[in-house]
């Protein structure tokens, strides 16, 4: 099983049933502050419980296997898939009995690798071209995290006690947002903050009586938008990535990163065991600095080879890096623009919200 | 939701109130109670009994699938609208996200494509998406949902539309599977039936929900065992697809290349022979080409570009290589450095470049330099009067070159005064004491150039009749009074020239020729030494001055594009720039048809019957890769299976006939026109060359580019009848290398076959007889009666035709102490029984066989015909005799171990009446032996073992992970014996 890493769980002891207390495990669903740490911290848990811990009860054919768990084992095809397609074009190469075949494999399989990279990052990256320029000017986070607990009630003392985690998104679901993980309560705020505070940037006004109230229409407005312009966008600069891994200058990184571009360390005749030691992570260090000054020279050069395309070539040919980067960045700049869009004039239309039977009513 | 209780309420009461108001018009607004609850009555199975659900089960199969296409179409196109307008519910914004997986697909296909030069490759990226996404769906399709019906009686991925529209897998939530739409419509809707087919049993109670169980865990279980194999499964369909697929389009693209190509080539062989009416020339000038604009301007070429801002100023020499090198961009630097060395005839010398600034700058330093040494002389020669004497100098030394120059062009251009006195006079008239900057007060008023001007003029052209003594140059007044033509036009000359010179000398970019600087340091020493002592201290400093003039005429030194030379160059130019247009076409169509790179005509040709003698020879994959990595043992094999395939006469002729056929499909692509289109091919090419070049080459050559010319199109080896080392020549050869190099090793191939078969049946023939050797025996295989003596032939012979290259012919086979054996063995190998006889005649009856059978096939394309021929006349031979031209010439060439130095014109044959290569060029006879067999068998099998071996290993990665995603399904589901039978 793996644990989850909420601040409440570092003082949570599972083995040891007993101990736990009804303290430790008072709410369970909690607000994560959107850091770094704790992004790669819930990757990291999503990731190894899509590779472990879901796929043994899901062939078990659990009864507590649910969509979310389904949904989280998307990522094993993405990154099995990435390693075999890598597989595919490395992984035969050194059998091959030219030399010719073997270096071209490798150069096919090596910037395919760093695709698969770029693809991922660029993809995920990306999403904050939208997120940000949202939040400052909306005020509505729609990267909002939460992680949930499921455990099984610590008074039963059980031998094998159930510690589960899913990691959400407060607005991943336009339908049924967690507009409960948006209040003050928990946190020692205002009740209503985050609703006063996105009414307030988005003009309906300060001091509201159920700013709540006002401001749900506008979060779902803005989720369907946003969520909108980061299908499409992140695709985009997706694509973009493997435009980037395809170019060129990558081969000097390649070469620089490769086995037979290490520089070896050289024994001192009279030197010591500690003063190998510490040579030989001088040396290290040194070739890790060389290594990454390649990676960032070939990535400043792939960046203007893509943008400035193929020389003596002209047409589709020699400016489509240039026009895919700016369909991808027009991409981003529109599908941001609309959602901010969105949510200002929905704040203008906010009379317009009578209960009208001629619409479609679904309860929720 | 469609509709609900509320909203059913809400209808009904909206009617009531519609009949109450057309009824009475006294009744309340408000319906009574009574009123609600009659209609409540009337409609009351609406509210009681659960509505039905509106939602179904998809029918997925063939029949409906183009519907479900429309629909899902439309759905995500709807998304998307609802997306932007904020209104998408959450099962709209995940069919966006696969909308968005979709262009990121064809967004880095189409980028892809863009890095790939041939229209497979472009093909290929395409091609790879759509089998990527194909991959995706059928993975699941073929390993988990058929074997699942079948295991476990439904299927896990049957798909339903909910009430709003929304299509989903009827599993993918497993807490919320809708039963309900299991209406038992057809049998797979059906519950009962689901539970007969997975066997459980009728006896228990509840069985619906026992079956339901069942459905809820095996798609738990299936959906996960989806996720964890599709990542191995999908890339490596698709990678094992792109493979197949590839075969399939390398013929389409190729045959889509080669028409493209062939209309190319037509409409250029149409353009050059003037086919082509006015509107269809300009239209090709401006959109093939590219030399003409729309309007049917000449584009302006890079060359006339720089020319506009290099003319009447100084040019250095890196500019003027640069401005050679633009004219002969694109060609190689032969034609570069021709093209640089027409351009220095056509502008000159280097010139001094000088002027008043010149002036300025040096009296400045020079009156620096003296006042360093000595104030008091420092006083005396002033700046200013440096200044002056400067200036002097370099008027001087311009109107010295002006003079020379009307007597060489000017004068010496009417034979009768060509060398005259007077045109000597022009040439050595001294002007050094001339003071060409005099102030009149006539000329007082003027601007300084046109004070200049006007001196220089009313100096040089002074002429007086009356008294001739007065001539500025002795004997112009008698020129006159002889022709008076030729005096107008020394003026006019003079005139034009000394105001260029006035105007050039204050804009500073005068260009005086080599050696007249000498005018500057004459007028600056006569300035000096009229006020400087005597002395070594002053000859000391004059030395130092002096200095000054020469680091000046150094540095300020260049060329001057006169707009006659520019005029000239430019029209070169536009010459050029036609001549590089029709070459690029005949370049990238020529590289199409025959070049060694990949996916030309040539090359999927080369590869095509590589593979097939590797499939005829019928070798296994152990011996695949034994022989991909040991070229002796790869050699071994070859002849092994070669004798094999060479013992049996039908597989014998299946063999060279399959080879043969195969062989000719090369000739047939690059040399058929299109369809309804006439001529060959390769010939249209190779005229379009020979025109191109000549055209281009006389053009400039009257232009006065000899050079180009001789580069382009020169004959430099008349005296041996070959025009070899011209740019047109080189052309021409490379295109018919190729070819003969292909067909040589073609032919190797064939021929080898022919050896190997003919030996063997040799020593069957033996065998039978006995043992020995009658002279027929001998006659029929080409051979002598000697048994040991032909045991060494045949087994040196198998072993020159697999390995030999054109030098182990002779010194390889170790043969130097023995040349009546090596002839032997040639005449063996390539004539069998044929010294002294004609060229088709007196060959071993064996080899005759041989060539009956290659007689006897006929073009693919016209039973009527033998197959075409690349760069042979109309007639067509048959391919047997194609084989006995090709043996001759190999003979005729090294069939003997010394060789005559050789006359222009005549061939050395070993054998009367012998054919003899038509053509001296040295290419000829490399290219008759082509490449070895065995290397050609070891270079494929290599090719072959790599694809085999990538082959080898995924192909059953894939299996596995299909047997183990089958298989694993028959342990899911519910085991239990009270539930299952």
């Amino acid at each position: 099983m793996v644990n989850g890493v909420s601040q409440h769980s570092n003082n949570f002891q599972a083995n040891t049933p007993g101990q736990v207390t009804n303290a430790d495990l008072k709410e369970e669903t909690y607000l994560k502050p959107n850091t770094l740490k704790n992004k790669l911290m819930s990757g990291y848990q999503k990731t190894t419980s899509a590779f472990i811990e879901y796929p043994v009860k899901g062939l078990k054919g659990s009864k507590k296997s649910n969509f979310y768990e389904f949904l989280s084992m998307g990522t094993v095809p993405y990154l099995v898939g990435s390693a075999t397609l890598m597989a595919v074009f490395n992984g035969v190469s050194k059998f091959f009995v030219d030399q010719a075949a073997v270096k071209a494999a490798k150069s096919i399989g090596n910037k395919m690798a760093l695709g698969v990279v770029f693809y991922g990052l660029a993809k995920s990256l990306s999403k904050g071209l939208i997120s940000k320029p949202v939040k400052l000017a909306t005020g509505i986070d729609t990267e909002m995290a939460y992680e949930k607990h499921v455990y099984s009630d610590p008074k039963l003392n059980l031998k094998h006690p159930i510690h589960e985690y899913e990691q959400h998104k407060v607005m991943e679901s336009h339908d049924f947002p967690r507009y409960d993980m948006m209040y003050g309560d928990k946190v020692g705020k205002p009740h209503n903050y985050l609703f006063d505070e996105i009414a307030k940037k988005n003009g309906l006004g300060e001091n509201l009586p159920a700013s709540d109230t006002e401001v749900k229409p506008l979060i779902k407005d803005v989720i369907s938008r946003s969520n909108t312009a980061k299908s499409i966008s992140s695709y985009l600069w997706a694509a973009v990535g493997v435009m980037l891994a395809v170019q060129t200058p990558w081969n000097h990184f390649f070469k620089a990163a490769s086995k037979s571009s290490w520089h070896k360390f050289a024994k001192a005749p009279d030197a010591n065991f500690v003063q190998n030691i510490a040579g030989r992570a001088v040396n290290t260090a040194k070739n890790i600095g060389r290594i990454s000054m390649s990676f960032g020279r070939s990535l400043v050069d792939s960046a203007k080879e893509l943008y400035k395309g193929p020389v003596g070539e002209k047409g589709f040919t020699k400016h489509a890096g240039k026009i895919m980067l700016g369909i991808a960045a027009a991409s981003s700049i529109l599908g941001a623009a609309n959602t901010i869009y969105g949510a200002k004039t929905a704040a203008g239309q906010k009379h317009r919200n009578v209960f009208d039977k001629k619409d479609k009513i679904t309860v929720q | 939701m469609g509709k609900n209780l509320i909203h059913n309420y809400f209808n009904n009461v909206n009617t009531t109130q519609t009949q109450n108001q057309r009824g009475k018009s006294e009744r309340s607004y408000f319906p009574s109670v009574s009123a609600t609850m009659q209609s409540v009555d009337k409609g009351s199975d609406k509210l009681i009994k659960p509505l039905d659900c509106k939602g179904y089960l998809v029918n997925n199969d063939l029949i409906h699938a183009p519907k479900e296409l429309v629909r899902d179409t439309v759905y995500t196109t709807k998304a998307l609208t609802d997306g932007v307008r904020g209104k998408a519910n959450d099962h709209q914004l995940g069919k966006l996200n696969d909308l968005g997986l979709k262009l990121s697909g064809i967004a880095i296909a189409a980028y892809l494509m863009t890095k790939k030069a041939t229209p497979k490759t472009k093909a290929m990226e395409f091609v790879g998406f759509g089998a990527f996404l194909a991959s995706m769906a059928l993975w699941p399709k073929l390993a988990l949902e058929i074997p699942a019906r079948i295991i476990h009686g439904f299927n896990f991925r049957q798909q339903y539309v909910d009430e709003q529209g929304r299509k989903k897998f009827v599993t993918q939530d497993p807490n919320y599977i809708p039963f309900d739409l299991y209406k038992g419509d057809k049998k797979s809707h059906d519950l009962d039936v689901i539970g007969d087919r997975a066997g459980i049993r009728r006896d228990i109670p509840n069985r619906k929900e026992a079956v339901k169980e069942h459905m809820r865990k095996v798609s738990v279980q299936n959906n996960t065992l989806w996720m964890l194999t599709a990542g191995i499964a999908t890339p490596l369909m698709t990678a094992l697809a792109c493979n197949k697929a590839e075969k399939y389009i390398t013929p389409q693209a190729e045959k889509y290349s080669n028409k493209k190509v062939n209309s190319q080539i037509d409409k250029l062989d149409d353009y050059l022979n003037g086919n082509l009416n006015k509107v269809e020339k300009d239209n090709y000038e401006s959109e093939v080409l590219k030399i003409k604009s729309k309007g049917g301007k000449p584009v302006q070429t890079p060359v006339e570009t720089m020319l506009e801002s290099m003319k009447g100023k100084a040019v250095t020499t890196a500019q003027v290589a640069q401005l050679s090198d633009t004219l002969a961009s694109g060609f190689d630097a032969e034609l570069k450095d021709a093209a640089r060395a027409d351009i220095s005839n056509i502008i000159g010398g280097e010139r001094y470049f000088a002027g008043s600034k010149t002036a300025d700058a040096m009296a400045d330093s020079i009156h620096s330099i003296i006042s360093a040494k000595d104030a008091n002389l420092a006083s005396k020669v002033t700046p200013d009067k440096i200044r002056t004497a400067v200036s002097e100098g370099i008027v001087r030394g311009a109107v010295k070159d002006m003079l020379t120059a009307v007597g060489f062009d000017v004068v010496d251009s009417d034979p009768a005064f060509k060398n005259s006195r007077v045109s000597t006079n022009f040439k050595s008239i001294e002007v050094d004491k001339i003071d060409f900057f005099r102030v009149t007060p006539e000329t007082e008023h003027m601007t300084p150039v046109d004070r200049l001007a006007h001196n220089i003029k009313s100096i040089v052209m002074k002429v007086n009749n009356s008294n001739p003594s007065e001539d500025f140059i002795p004997g112009m007044s008698e020129l006159e009074g002889k022709n008076r033509g030729l005096k107008s036009a020394i003026d006019a000359k003079l005139q034009a020239d000394s105001e260029a010179i006035a105007r050039q000398f204050y804009e500073g970019n005068l260009a005086i020729g080599n050696g007249r600087e000498n005018y500057v340091r004459q007028s600056v020493n006569a300035l000096y030494k009229a006020n400087a002592p005597k002395g070594p201290k002053y000859a000391k400093l004059l030395s130092d001055v002096g200095e000054v003039i020469t680091q000046d005429t150094r540095t300020n030194r260049g060329y001057v594009i006169t707009d006659k030379a520019a005029q000239t160059i430019a029209e070169a130019s536009r010459k050029m720039h036609r001549f590089s247009a029709i070459d690029e076409v005949l370049s990238a169509t020529s590289h199409f048809k025959v070049e060694k790179a990949s996916e030309t005509i040539v090359a999927n040709n080369w590869n095509d019957v590589s593979n097939l003698l590797v499939k005829e020879l019928k070798i296994s994959d152990a011996d695949l890769s034994m022989a991909a990595k040991d070229s002796e043992y790869s050699k071994e094999l070859f002849s092994r299976k070669l004798a094999q395939v060479c013992s049996d006469e039908q597989s014998y002729k299946d063999f060279i006939t399959n080879m043969a056929k195969k062989m000719a499909e090369l000739d047939e692509k690059i040399d058929a026109p299109n369809q309804g289109g006439s001529g060959r091919m390769m010939n249209k090419i190779e005229s379009g060359i020979t025109r191109n070049c000549t055209e281009a080459g006389n053009e400039l050559g009257a232009l006065g580019m000899s050079e180009m010319k001789k580069k382009i199109l020169s004959t430099e080896s008349q005296n041996l009848g070959v025009n070899t080392g011209s740019l047109m020549s080189s052309k021409i050869e490379r295109l018919h290398s190729r070819v003969d190099g292909v067909h040589s090793s073609y032919m190797r191939i064939i021929q080898s076959a022919e050896f190997f078969h003919r030996a063997h049946n040799y020593e069957q023939e033996v065998a039978a007889n006995g043992g020995r050797i009658t002279p027929e025996i001998a006659a029929k295989f080409g051979l002598t009666q000697d048994a040991k003596l032909n045991k060494e032939l045949i087994s040196r012979g198998k072993e020159l035709l697999l390995s030999a290259h054109t030098k182990s012919f002779y010194t390889k086979m170790g043969l130097h102490n023995n040349p009546e054996f090596f002839e032997q063995l040639m005449r063996t190998v390539y004539r069998p029984n044929g010294k002294n006889s004609p060229w088709n005649q007196g060959w071993a009856s064996s080899t005759t066989d041989t060539i009956k059978i290659l007689d006897s096939i006929k073009s693919e394309k016209d039973s009527q015909l033998f197959p075409r021929r690349v760069f042979e006349g109309v007639e067509r031979r048959p391919l047997g005799q194609k084989l006995q031209e090709h043996m001759n010439q190999v003979y005729n060439s090294l069939g003997s171990i010394t060789r005559g130095i050789l006359n222009p014109g005549q061939e050395k044959a070993i054998v009367n009446g012998g054919v003899s290569i038509a053509d001296q060029r040295a290419a000829k006879r490399f290219d008759l032996l082509g490449k070895a067999t065995s290397e050609l068998f070891h270079d494929t099998i290599k090719q072959a073992y790599n694809s085999k071996k990538w082959m080898k290993t995924f192909a059953p990665i894939l299996g596995i992970t299909t047997a183990v995603t089958v298989l694993a399904q028959f342990f899911f589901g519910k085991k239990d014996p009270d539930i299952k039978a």
